[in-house]
């Protein structure tokens, strides 16, 4: 087993990762890298149209006049620099900015849009250690259905997406964003978990309660 | 006291919510004219035969027994720690011992409130004091104003669908690790 | 902020008289209390006994509960409580204009008649004596 914040490869795994990028996978994968050694890092990332985004990895915050609710999916031209901060160094902009995790929230979920971050190795399996705030993230009912299913077991993106009935693309781009926030398990040799019954919460007399309630809510 | 439980029956609940408030006589620790003394009721309906049943009950350990109560019966748990109180972690890491079984069969969600006047500790603070003393709870924790009833209602689906994920996943997860 | 009458020595000292002397009348008084709306002890008697916090924060729920039923019947405001049970029975009423509530327990020797009557009469004299 080895923990998901460890490892210091700086290249991309996984062949075809370009082929997936929108604009946004190589500086999601230039964040994941310094994230991985923790490095006291500045990050200016400028995306067309937009004022640039700052981060100081040392306080674990960013600011970006762009709301993070209309991040461009596809952006074009976005062009990154980083730079070692020197020792003493005052924060690159005012404190206390905006909590990091924020923004990996949100560039997990759509920087490899429906595919395994290059980080990350086929054949592993996640379990979740710890619940992202979701208070603070915009999130859907079904990321919340596979974060209970991650926070029992080891899976696969493609088992994740059976036990919580949900397009696998949706589990990757989970999986890539709990990655991303330091808040997954990794295992390479555990065996798939064996559920002895119904593996989708469903009880046989029909849909779960969370199902009904949800469809009550209109949620 | 304070962490926001009645307002958020209130924002839950589909029925006029049955309260019971009594003058309360601690302004200095919580300055606020009334306090629950035995429980708030409030319910959803899902269908004829049908409804999801939610009781507040107080924080204050005086109270005590009507905890006692509705342990034995609650399903599920939301909570509600204020966060701007004087060590909400140590709060936490309390009811979390005194509702050790809810929790270990998932049914415990934990709702910071008042976090936009008091933003530390953070959840991730919480999660890992939580961790400390029970490595394998995995507790859904997050920032949750308890008047919205919009997020109210997402606390709830969190703990029901972490309910049924328990129990249709929790053993063979616990065999596998 | 007027202080809370927990707090405030008078009152504790005005209740406790009281309850001695409420006792001094009734041989079947077992135990009664003072207690705010919230839960706190003000005076008990016998003063020793050691789960008396514990029974005024049960009394005050209970007696908000009963006041939650009588509302939702639309029965008015609920005047007093009993809890009847094999060895005794417990009445509870509060301080008439006040924020307080007198909760006793009397053995069997006593018909329950008495008891109310009793209990009405120092809760009225608690009135008396911190106004309402
Ligand atoms: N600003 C803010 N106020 C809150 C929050 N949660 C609750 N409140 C307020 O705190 C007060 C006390 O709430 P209440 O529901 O009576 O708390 P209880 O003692 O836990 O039942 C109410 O006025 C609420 O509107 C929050 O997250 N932020
Ligand atoms: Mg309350």
């Amino acid at each position: 087993m080895r923990d998901s914040r460890r490892g210091s490869t700086l290249e991309p795994t996984s062949p075809d990762s370009a082929a997936q990028d929108n604009g946004w996978g190589q500086v999601t994968f230039a964040i994941n890298s310094i994230l991985q050694i923790a490095a006291p890092m500045l990050l200016r990332i400028d995306v067309e149209g937009h004022d640039p985004l700052f981060i100081d990895f040392r306080h674990g915050a960013f600011v970006w006049a762009t709301d993070l609710n209309e991040l461009p999916v596809d952006a074009t031209n976005v062009t990154f620099e980083t730079e070692q901060a020197l020792e003493g160094a005052p924060p690159l902009f005012r404190l206390p900015g905006y909590s990091l995790d924020l923004l990996l929230w949100v560039l997990g979920n759509n920087a490899y849009r429906g595919h395994l971050a290059p980080w990350l190795r086929p054949g592993e399996r996640y379990r979740l250690y710890q619940w992202p705030n979701l208070g603070q993230h915009l999130h859907e009912m079904t990321q919340t259905q596979m974060l209970a299913v991650l926070g029992n077991g080891y899976f696969s993106p493609a088992e994740l997406a059976v036990a919580a009935g949900a397009p696998v693309e949706e589990a990757y781009n989970l999986i890539n964003a709990l990655s991303l926030l330091r808040l997954l398990r990794v295992s390479e040799d555990v065996a798939p978990l064996v559920v002895p019954s119904a593996p989708t919460g469903q009880k046989d007399k029909g849909a779960s309660l969370f199902a009904r309630l949800r469809a009550r809510l209109g949620r | 006291m304070g962490a926001g439980m009645t307002t958020a029956i209130k924002a839950l609940s589909e029925i006029e919510v049955v309260s019971t408030e009594a003058n309360n006589s601690e302004r200095d620790v919580v300055d606020k004219p009334t306090t629950t003394v035995a429980l708030d009721y409030g319910e959803i309906v899902l269908s004829n035969d049908e409804k999801i049943r939610m009781y507040g009950i107080p924080g204050q350990r005086r109270f005590d027994f009507m905890w006692a109560i509705l342990k034995t019966r609650a399903e599920g748990m939301v909570l509600l720690v204020n966060n701007d109180a004087e060590n909400p972690i140590a709060e936490m890491l309390a009811f979390v011992e005194d509702f050790r079984e809810l929790c270990y069969k998932g049914g415990v969600v934990v709702g910071v409130s008042r976090s936009e006047i008091a933003p530390q500790p953070t959840t991730g603070e919480f999660a890992r004091a939580l961790a400390e003393v029970h490595p394998e709870l995995t507790v859904p924790i997050f920032t949750l104003d308890p008047r919205s009833k919009d997020q109210m209602q997402m606390a709830l689906l969190t703990l029901i669908v972490n309910l049924e994920m328990r129990e249709t996943f929790g053993e063979a997860g616990v065999q596998q690790a | 902020m007027t202080t809370s009458p927990q707090n405030d020595p008078a009152v504790v000292e005005a209740a406790s008289a009281l309850l001695t002397e409420m006792k001094g009348v009734s041989v079947s008084l077992v135990y009664a209390a003072f207690l705010t709306d919230d839960g706190f002890d003000v005076a008990r008697l016998p003063s020793r006994v050691t789960d008396g916090p514990r029974f005024a924060s049960m009394a005050s729920s209970m007696q908000a509960l009963s006041d939650a039923v009588a509302h939702e019947l639309r029965i008015g405001g609920s005047e007093y409580l009993i809890i009847s049970s094999l060895n005794g029975y417990v009445i509870q009423l509060r301080v008439p204009g006040s924020l307080m509530v007198l909760s006793a327990l009397f053995d069997n020797d006593a018909t329950v008649g008495a008891a109310l009557a009793l209990t009405r009469t120092y809760a009225a004299r608690m009135t008396g004596i911190v106004g309402g």
